[in-house]
């Protein structure tokens, strides 16, 4: 008979109904407390820097729109912030315009994606399902101006490779005042949710010296009060050019990230607008021909913080070294810090609240149980989850998490 | 054609086929893409199509992204605890044919291959693009559904 | 201080001249060092630039050794400072930041895993990002064909 006292190790993954990439985690509980957890990340391992090394400049920022389905745009602009940093040159305005207008729309999808998988994690799936619904209309909006959903195949060292189709921007404003007003009642109905406040509100914290300590990015450092991003820090494209401004919170837990992400959304789209006003005429490509050797280092800020390309040039036509640091990769540790200790309900939505990009971490991780058996664990977790949403509601004396049918933010 | 054989699932499996997906190292575009057929714009559970937890209650695995060398036993071993008849239904370039990653060390093979390791006559459909639109997914599994 | 050459001046002093610090732009420094000063130079920079955070390292396969490049982003600043060292084949060692800050846990073990460096003064773990099929080869090395492996897919 198994001493009840002793710690029990879950096994997380590597598939997982919702989460969609194969990754292992291994939790080890005493009670109901996590007292440790490990993660494997050889899942998705498919060796996407050496493969770049075997492509031509040109190739390489279309492979890496491939590193990641939701950062598309990401990897391959900072692939060519990185190789224009190498050859020391600044790409047309037209371009970087271009540039701007393809990331945003990439940082509103990517958020409300993840609005909607937070919504179900915590078992409100109408949040889910309302996010994703409002998420349709920007994938549209990415088709209209660049003919696909999310891999635009645009980006190119020393600019883009086609002009936007300027004759859809009246119908591209036209989603974006559309999208504004949905946005605004879900951020509404989600910050005045009395049930998600008592849920996430100091769930999973983070604070400020462990998240420079972990070298934390983007949405995820800045829910712990640290004033960081690249758009601003090392402003490219047009954003040095147009009005917006960082969105910062001090509190560090699942809160704090999620209004930081919601409240970024109108910023994107106030970026948008001015960028689609103020789109200067020109070349769209410097037309160059030959990287000298050499090295040089680009940062973007992805919708999940700053990503990091470090290339090295021997002067061939295929880069010599490709390093990829995506965001991710540092901030998915972090949840050494926020998950040790808390009930075992309370993982999911933390290790979700990173925005967890298993594919960016290893240039391509996923969810599948170590062994190969599917995870008993996912389900459960996300059981448990629920469950302490239900309790937090029926503790405030609450209607549980909002039933079927139409919300009460639609009317 | 005036005779074509039976569809091979029960009629009534073809009405509500369960599917289980699995992400096999993609970069989740695809996976994506999955999910967003279960969202409003597209809602197959309409149809009956449902996203189950686990691979014995499936009728149809759904397999995205190129098969890493860590993801090819687990791939096998979900194909083998599903019940029969069974089929998987490949969505994307990379689990078709590995895509842009046909060259890279990581991977074991396309998912067609490392399924027929396990079973030579697996029935198998193939939804290419990169990644194919949810439109495209949902004709896939429907031509899936009525073929013989 | 935010500027490349001001930070790697205040630098080599404080190194007392081991560093050798190259500035390509006001954004980006680079400084050449040996191995055994690395965690002094990095314990400088976390504790004397403020928002200092060590954002990853590249492992390279050079010719005459293995390259080690610490990168170092500064928040709130355009800056990125990268240590570099140069470690002896065929054993590549270096010491380990783990000590000085938790960034350094998985971007060291991403790198032992790929390159065969080996880190010292952290604990020994098991595999992370590498799987049991290429146990005992290292991908990014020189040496390594990825062809061998593409034999399985070519079949």
């Amino acid at each position: 008979m198994a001493d009840p006292s002793a710690p029990s190790v879950i096994e997380i993954g590597p598939f997982h109904p919702l989460l969609e990439e194969p990754v292992g985690f291994s939790l080890t509980v005493e009670g109901e407390r996590v007292v440790a957890i490990e993660a494997r990340m050889d899942y998705i391992h498919k060796g996407l820097e050496r493969l770049a090394q075997e492509r031509t400049y040109d190739m390489v920022p279309i492979l890496l729109e491939r590193i990641c389905g939701i950062c598309s745009v990401t990897h391959s602009v900072c692939f060519c912030h990185a190789v224009e940093d190498l050859l020391g040159v600044a790409i047309p305005p037209r371009a970087a315009y271009v540039r701007t207008i393809l990331g945003e729309i990439e940082r509103l999808h990517s958020h409300l994606l993840w609005v909607g998988l937070a919504g179900h994690f915590i078992g409100y799936n109408t949040v889910f399902m309302w996010a994703w619904k409002y998420r349709e209309p920007v994938c549209d909006l990415f088709e209209m101006l660049t003919g696909h959903r999310q891999n635009s195949a645009m980006p190119l060292v020393g600019g883009v490779r086609r002009d936007l189709p300027v004759e859809h921007f009246p119908a591209a404003r036209r989603i974006l005042d559309e999208l504004e007003g949905q946005v605004e009642r879900l951020t509404a109905a989600v910050l005045d949710d009395p049930v998600l406040a008592a849920r996430l509100g100091g769930v999973g914290v983070l604070t400020a010296a462990q998240a420079l300590d972990y070298g934390v990015v983007g949405p995820t450092a800045r829910a712990s009060g640290l004033d960081t991003d690249v758009r601003r820090d090392e402003p490219y494209g047009a954003y040095g050019e147009v009005e917006w401004k960082v969105v910062t919170r001090p509190g560090g837990d699942v809160l704090s990230k999620a209004v930081v992400r919601l409240l970024e959304i109108p910023e994107s789209i106030r970026i948008l607008r001015q960028c689609m006003d103020r789109m200067p005429p020109g070349p769209i490509d410097l037309g160059l021909l030959h990287v000298p050797p050499g090295e040089g280092i680009g940062r973007y800020e992805a919708p999940r913080g700053e990503d990091v390309h470090y290339v090295r040039s021997d002067g061939t036509n295929m880069p010599a070294r490709l390093k990829v640091r995506a965001p991710s990769f540092v901030n998915i540790p972090s949840f050494r810090a926020s998950c040790l200790g808390a009930p075992l309900a309370d993982v999911m939505i933390t290790l979700a609240a990173c925005d967890p990009c298993y594919s960016c971490t290893e240039r391509a991780v996923a969810l599948l149980a170590p062994g190969g058996g599917p995870a008993a664990g996912v389900p459960g977790l996300l059981e448990a989850s629920r469950r302490r949403t239900l309790e937090v509601a029926r503790e405030l004396g609450r209607r549980p998490a909002p039933g079927p049918g139409p919300d009460r933010w639609e009317g | 054609m005036a005779e074509t054989a039976a569809p091979f699932l029960p009629r009534a499996l073809r009405g509500s086929p369960w599917v289980f997906h699995v992400g096999t190292s993609g970069c989740n575009n695809c996976d994506i893409e999955i999910a967003d057929c279960l969202t409003p714009r597209f809602d197959v559970e309409r149809f009956g199509v449902r996203l189950v937890g686990s691979p014995r209650h499936a009728d149809v695995l759904l397999v995205s992204g190129p098969v890493s060398l860590a993801c090819r036993r687990p791939l096998q071993e979900t194909w083998l605890d599903m019940p029969s008849p069974r089929a998987a239904l490949l969505v994307g370039a990379c689990a078709c044919s590995m895509g842009g990653y046909r060259d890279a060390y990581g991977v074991a093979g396309p998912a067609d291959r490392v399924l027929r390791e396990v079973e030579p006559g697996a029935r198998i459909a193939y939804v290419p693009g990169c990644p194919p639109k949810p439109e495209t997914i949902i004709a896939g599994l429907v031509r899936l559904l009525e073929a013989p | 201080m935010n500027d490349a050459a001001a930070v790697g001046a205040a630098l080599r002093e404080a190194l007392g001249g081991r560093v050798e610090p190259a500035v390509r732009s006001p954004r980006r420094l680079y400084a050449s060092l040996e191995a055994r000063d690395l965690p002094e130079a990095a314990r400088w920079l976390l504790a004397r630039l403020p928002g200092c955070r060590l954002a990853t390292c590249t492992g390279i396969d050079l010719r005459d050794g293995v390259g080690l490049f610490h990168h170092f982003a500064v928040n709130g600043s355009p800056l990125v400072i990268t240590l570099k060292v140069l470690l002896p084949k065929p054993d590549p060692r270096a010491p380990s930041l783990l000590p000085l800050t938790a960034a350094a846990d998985w971007i060291e073990r991403e790198i032992r895993d790929l390159l065969g460096v080996s880190f010292e003064g952290r604990p020994a773990e098991g595999r992370f990002l590498k799987p049991e099929e290429l146990a005992g080869s290292f991908p990014l090395r020189r040496g390594f064909d990825p062809a061998a492996s593409r034999e399985r897919t070519d079949g």
